[in-house]
């Protein structure tokens, strides 16, 4: 049966399900099962992805609507234009639920634990008297209002940087526009004298806006509205072989800041003259305006879950556990040679694999360290290691991605500080992003030199690995040495190996690999054979795969996909997807763990990878899937894949594009991220180390025991 | 300290640039640890204007750098570095070999054709661990490059020739290019064409249907067995051979080039490969390899025998004599002299060979002109030393480098070459054909009436005590006619004592 899947009411717009996702983000916001404080995060969260989206989707589809491709649809059967109609609906929706949960649960929620955020008339005279004083000596000297007439023009507003607009008037003059950025140097929350035990906080832009007549000596203020405005960051980095990436792309940051406005938000009792004026200047569309009922950028939330004192309001703390294997290891290069070791982060600690790079930087067996780096943390104990390295003589080879969104400016430091220290930095590959995570430690030994490598799903970021869920094997198995050596030669330029041991590498091989293990299981079950797929990523975009997925459903492959992010897949539908489950797991830690299993006619082939199944991954990416052999580790994936396919408490399901939380009537909670730290703490407890050792330890009498 | 070592084998080739890190050690003899390929086709240039351009220098340059990174990155210890064909016949090669050596430090050295085809022996053998088996039966290798085919027949472990013909994968398709319009049957036309050349070689080697084995190597084996889905270590036969033949002639250049990511013209260069090959292959129970193997693994074996390991019971250096002696002796060669010969030098040699700095390589070069030395008095007993030099000059002599070359013409032609030989490279001739002159004069009757010879160097005087049982008065003029030259080049004087035995 040749059955045409590539239908477009098969498929979920992706903008659309995108937001799906900060409104399951929202849901847990609303959640009163959630500790209080858990909740402020959540919706800081909705915020900050709602950014991104209009920064970089949003952007890339007005772009396409202005340009030639304005007439391509997307599998979903959208045009630009239509795509951004139907965002600009949803995200209006959007903006006005977060307000809701914001006034009706959050200020209310804060309320009741003694935080109070004040609005301007609230103030007493004391706590005015403290503002004016704040605002002189503090805020005041650093602000540079900036008035707009015939011989000044509009300001360039900075993306996302808050800001006050204001009408002024001197004596009898015409009112002219004024505008002050709200300086982020300050806290944007300012705490006021309280009593009774209660902490009260205003915004900072209220504070300027009361004292703001004193920017504007000898005119009169009319009125004054804090507003933000988002710029287009999809900014395409002109590529050529013989231009210096490093230049190009701190230029393409430079354009970014002048980039077209594509968001403007305004509070919602704005003067209307004073809107149509920075409509006007800022050239924006009236859907393209957002009027909010309380404070703008949520992510100001974050502040005040930072606040001391309120650790019972929180999740209660987890310590990243030390895998067993490490504890009171003297040798780790000894103990990988013991076997493979599996790293389930954030429940197994990230800092084993910094450790394990800082005693590579000071080993002297150790000849050479190489790493791509994708996004890493602001004081990163992984450049600190890979500086040291170099300094040591080690030859250090790194691969900085210079083109990973939003982090380039801050990549561009890290590649210029590891030059400095010695190291061979490469900048990334024409015309493609390496987002592979893979560290590769050349030894020499006494029978030989062995290549010790860890492979991930994650970025080498000490920080988020503290809160992103994230699975990577140490290991030193000689096939994977040597494709981790051929991957690191063709990242400096040399050819492809004529084959592969272990790795699959996107752009070459991945889409063809994945596409070959779902066709087996279509074989398998056609033959009447069991046929099981489960894989788990970030996002499920790509319409050939999906294609293939509604062609294994059809076949009677069993398919249960972990999506947290985006899908374009329409699960359960009667005659395209009956066989396909998809549940979104927001918790906690963000889900960003990629497994792939294959039932493989019970040869069980489970891999990990840093890639998801969307274009970019498959197509423009440079990305490894690594193959998970040892039996027992294998069986440890298995479980965390069978936790989450359990999980009642996190998991949000999706049938036919809607996501609905699962029916708990009668059944036990499990919370697959509960679960994960409880485990990883019960293996410290049960599992021996000794599992590993290949010898056996007779167990002696011990003396004085009369048995 | 670590029992090994970590070495570096770079190939500058015509079509890229290569290198492979090895670990060497007497327990793993070569364990390949990584292997880098950076395309680079400098030999276009070569081909077509004659040198190479200084952009492609530089090209060559920059990656040798990555090279020696990477050197780093594995410690190596030692490395070789060999230029081939594209640098060896390009004009400006000396330019070339010393702007590389100045920006990267590294020393290159030229292959001559015959060492360079000698490695891709030795790494066969380094590649398919049967290798002695095949040899002690009979085997022949054909190793098809871009611009040549090179045979080398193997049989009772020993290399009987090894022939090099001007008839390359994409040569061929060039020199036929032209009736390519006129035949719609372009693989048949290859076919005849190659068929006239090999049928010409077996037939002057005599070597048609002695051959149980057939190794096919070469630059297009990787994507032939990819086309024809031939996994490693596979052992072919006549049958899986025809069929994956078939397979190839029913796939167009644009299907090969389409499906697999071929260039179009390397597709062409596929199929006269695989007609190459299939010339050899004589009949039914014909047991056939094509290993995958390059240059850089030709330069690990070396250098594991030159620390004294073996990966292979066959010794190959006695390939070059043993080619030379099967070239010779289809000029007469007179094997016992020849052995004879060899006999006594080496013991004159040994003598010499620590106060005077001589190798072991430079008593095979004594050796190979023992062999051609006498072979011009097959075509006349007038002069036939200049007929020799001319033979040797013309014999297919598998891994000898043109300095090897140059100095055993000039120990066969007396000395009366016009080759631009250096000092030090004349005064070696000088002295190797002076131990050979002193060795072939005590067998000059050429009746083997010297039994036996040795050799002790004392002070000035080198004695050599010669036994036999007969009277040997034209081998004492002969000696004491050939010691005057033997004492103008060392310097000492030549004593013969004659122990007569009953």
């Amino acid at each position: 049966m040749a059955e045409n899947f590539n239908k477009s009411e098969n498929f979920i717009n992706r903008e659309l399900s995108w937001l799906d996702f900060d409104l399951r983000c929202l849901d847990e916001a609303r959640d009163n099962k959630n500790p209080f404080f858990e909740r402020l995060k959540f919706l800081a969260i909705t915020c900050s992805n709602l950014d991104e989206f209009f920064m970089v989707r949003v952007a890339s589809l007005k772009s396409m609507a202005d340009s030639e491709y304005k007439k391509i649809k997307d599998p979903a059967g959208f045009t630009p234009e239509e795509q951004l109609r139907k965002i600009s609906e949803k995200t209006h929706h959007m903006v006005e639920e977060q307000y809701s949960v914001y006034s009706h649960a959050i200020v209310p929620g804060l309320k009741k634990h003694g935080i109070y955020i004040l609005k301007k008339e609230e103030l007493d005279k004391n706590q005015i008297s403290f503002l004016y004083d704040y605002f002189k000596e503090e805020i005041y000297p650093v602000l540079t209002p900036m008035a707009v007439d015939s011989s000044r023009p509009f300001p360039l507003i900075h993306n996302k940087t808050l800001n006050i607009c204001a009408f002024i008037k001197k004596d009898k003059g015409e009112p002219s526009f004024a505008t002050v950025q709200v300086p982020s140097i300050f806290s944007r929350i300012v705490e006021l004298p309280s009593e009774n035990n209660i902490r009260s906080f205003i915004m900072l832009e209220d504070v300027i806006e009361m004292f703001i007549s004193e920017l504007f000596i000898g005119f009169d203020v009319l009125c004054s509205y804090a507003y933000r405005v988002m710029r287009d960051a999809d900014i395409p980095i002109e590529e050529d072989e013989g231009d210096d990436l490093l230049l190009e792309i701190e230029k393409n940051l430079k354009e970014r800041e002048r980039s077209g406005v594509i968001r403007l938000e305004v509070k919602s009792d704005i003067d209307k003259n004073l809107l149509r004026f920075l409509k006007k200047e800022l050239d924006v569309s009236k859907e393209d305006i957002y009027k909010i009922s309380g404070p703008i950028d949520l992510t100001v939330l974050n502040k005040i879950y930072s606040l001391k004192g309120f650790e019972d309001l929180k999740y209660k703390p987890y310590k990243p556990q030390i895998v067993p294997r490490l504890k009171n290891c003297d040798d780790i290069f000894e103990e990988i040679k013991r076997g493979d070791i599996l790293f389930y982060h954030p429940y197994d600690s990230f800092s084993s694999i910094v450790d394990w790079i800082k005693k590579s930087a000071k080993d002297e067996r150790v000849l050479a360290i190489k790493q791509t780096l994708y996004r890493v943390s602001s004081s990163s104990p992984i450049i600190a290691a890979l500086s040291e390295a170099a300094e040591n003589g080690k030859q250090v080879t790194v691969l900085v991605e210079l083109k990973a969104r939003f982090d380039e400016e801050n990549n561009i430091i890290w590649a210029r500080k590891l030059e400095n220290a010695g190291c061979h930095v490469i900048y990334g590959l024409l015309g493609l992003k390496t987002h592979s995570k893979i560290t590769e430690v050349v030894r020499r030994e006494d029978d030989g030199i062995r290549r010790y490598v860890h492979l991930g799903t994650g970025n080498y970021n000490d920080i988020t690995a503290n809160f992103y869920t994230d699975m990577g094997i140490l290991t030193c198995s000689k096939p994977i040495g040597e494709d981790s050596g051929a991957f690191f030669n063709m990242l400096s330029g040399f050819s492809e190996p004529p084959r592969w041991n272990k790795l699959i590498l996107a752009p070459l091989w991945l889409r063809k690999r994945t596409e070959e293990l779902i066709e087996r299981e279509i074989y398998n079950a056609l033959n009447g054979k069991e046929a099981r797929i489960i894989a788990k990523m970030n996002s499920l975009v790509d319409p050939g795969i999906i294609s293939l997925l509604y062609k294994a459903s059809g076949a009677g492959v069993k398919i249960d996909l972990i999506v947290r992010g985006i899908c374009a897949l329409r699960a359960g539908v009667d005659g395209l997807s009956e066989n396909i489950t998809v549940r979104s797991i927001v918790g906690r830690y963000l889900e960003h763990t990629r497994i792939y299993y294959f039932y493989g006619g019970g040869r069980e082939n489970i891999y990990c990878a840093s890639a998801d199944w969307m274009q970019r991954n498959l197509n423009k990416r440079v990305e490894i899937m690594f193959p998970i052999d040892d039996e027992k580790l294998k069986e440890q994936i298995k479980g965390v894949l069978k936790t989450q396919l359990e999980d009642n408490m996190r998991a949000h399901i999706q049938i036919n594009g809607e996501y609905k939380k699962p029916d708990r009537r009668g059944k036990l909670p499990v919370d697959c991220q509960e679960t994960a730290m409880l485990e990883a703490v019960n293996r410290g407890k049960i599992e021996n180390k000794d599992d590993y050792k290949k010898i056996f330890i007779p167990k002696m009498k011990p003396d004085g025991d009369s048995e | 300290m670590p029992k090994y070592k970590i070495f570096a084998a770079i190939e500058l080739g015509a079509t890229r640039t290569a290198m492979k890190i090895a670990e060497v050690s007497k327990s793993k003899i070569i364990s390949v640890i990584d292997d880098i390929k950076y395309d680079l086709p400098i030999g276009k240039e070569t081909y077509t204007i004659g040198k190479i351009s200084y952009e492609n220098v530089d090209k060559i340059c920059s990656c040798l750098e990555k090279f020696i990174r990477i050197m780093k990155e594995y410690s190596v210890d030692d490395y070789t570095c060999y230029a081939t064909t594209a640098i060896r016949e390009a004009v400006n090669s000396e330019y070339i070999i010393e702007q590389i050596n100045i920006r990267t430090g590294l020393k290159v050295s030229i292959l001559s054709n015959e060492e360079e085809r000698f490695l891709h022996n030795k790494a066969i053998a380094l590649k398919t661990g049967y290798f002695d088996d095949i040899i002690e039966k009979s085997a022949v290798l054909v190793d098809v490059s871009s611009g040549s085919v090179q045979i080398s027949y193997y049989r009772d472990s020993e290399l009987k020739f090894s022939q090099n013909i001007s008839m390359g994968s994409l040569r061929m398709i060039e020199e036929l290019s032209e009736l390519k319009r006129e035949n719609t049957d372009f693989n048949n036309l290859i076919s005849k064409y190659i068929e006239l050349e090999i049928d010409r070689l077996k037939k002057y080697f005599s070597f048609e249907n002695k051959y149980e084995y057939a190794v096919f190597f070469g630059n297009h084996i990787p994507n032939i067995r990819r086309l024809c889905k031939i996994k490693e270590d596979d052992l072919l036969n006549y049958d899986s051979f025809e069929e994956a033949y078939k397979a190839l002639l029913n796939m167009s250049f644009d299907d090969i080039s389409y499906k697999f990511g071929i260039p179009y013209g390397e597709a062409e260069q596929i199929l006269s490969t695989v007609l190459i090959f299939r010339s050899f292959i004589n009949k039914k129970n014909i047991k056939i390899v094509m290993p995958e193997i390059d240059l850089t693994d030709g330069i690990c074996v070396e250098y594991v025998e030159k620390n004294g390991y073996t990966h292979t019971k066959h010794l190959f250096r006695n390939d070059i004599l043993s080619s030379a002696m099967y070239c010779a002796q289809k000029y007469n060669a007179d094997k016992e002299h020849i052995e004879k010969t060899t006999e006594f030098s080496e013991q004159i040699f040994k003598a010499l060979s620590k106060r005077y700095n001589l190798s072991k390589h430079d008593f095979m070069l004594l050796r190979v002109s023992a062999i051609f030395i006498d072979t011009g008095k097959y075509i006349s007993l007038k002069n036939y030393r200049k007929y020799s030099e001319g033979i040797v000059k013309a014999s297919p002599l598998i891994g000898l480098s043109k300095n090897d070359m140059d100095i055993i013409t000039e120990i066969v032609s007396v000395g009366d070459t016009v080759l631009p030989l250096t000092k030090r490279r004349r005064l070696l001739a000088s002295k190797l054909s002076s131990i050979l002159s002193l060795a072939k004069a005590l067998d000059i009757e050429r009746n083997g009436k010297i039994i036996s010879v040795s050799a002790a160097l004392k002070n000035n005087e080198l004695l050599i005590t010669a036994q036999t049982k007969s009277d040997i008065i034209f081998e004492k003029r002969g000696f004491e006619e050939a010691k005057k030259i033997f004492e103008d080049v060392f310097g000492i004087t030549a004593v013969l004592k004659v122990m007569r035995r009953r």
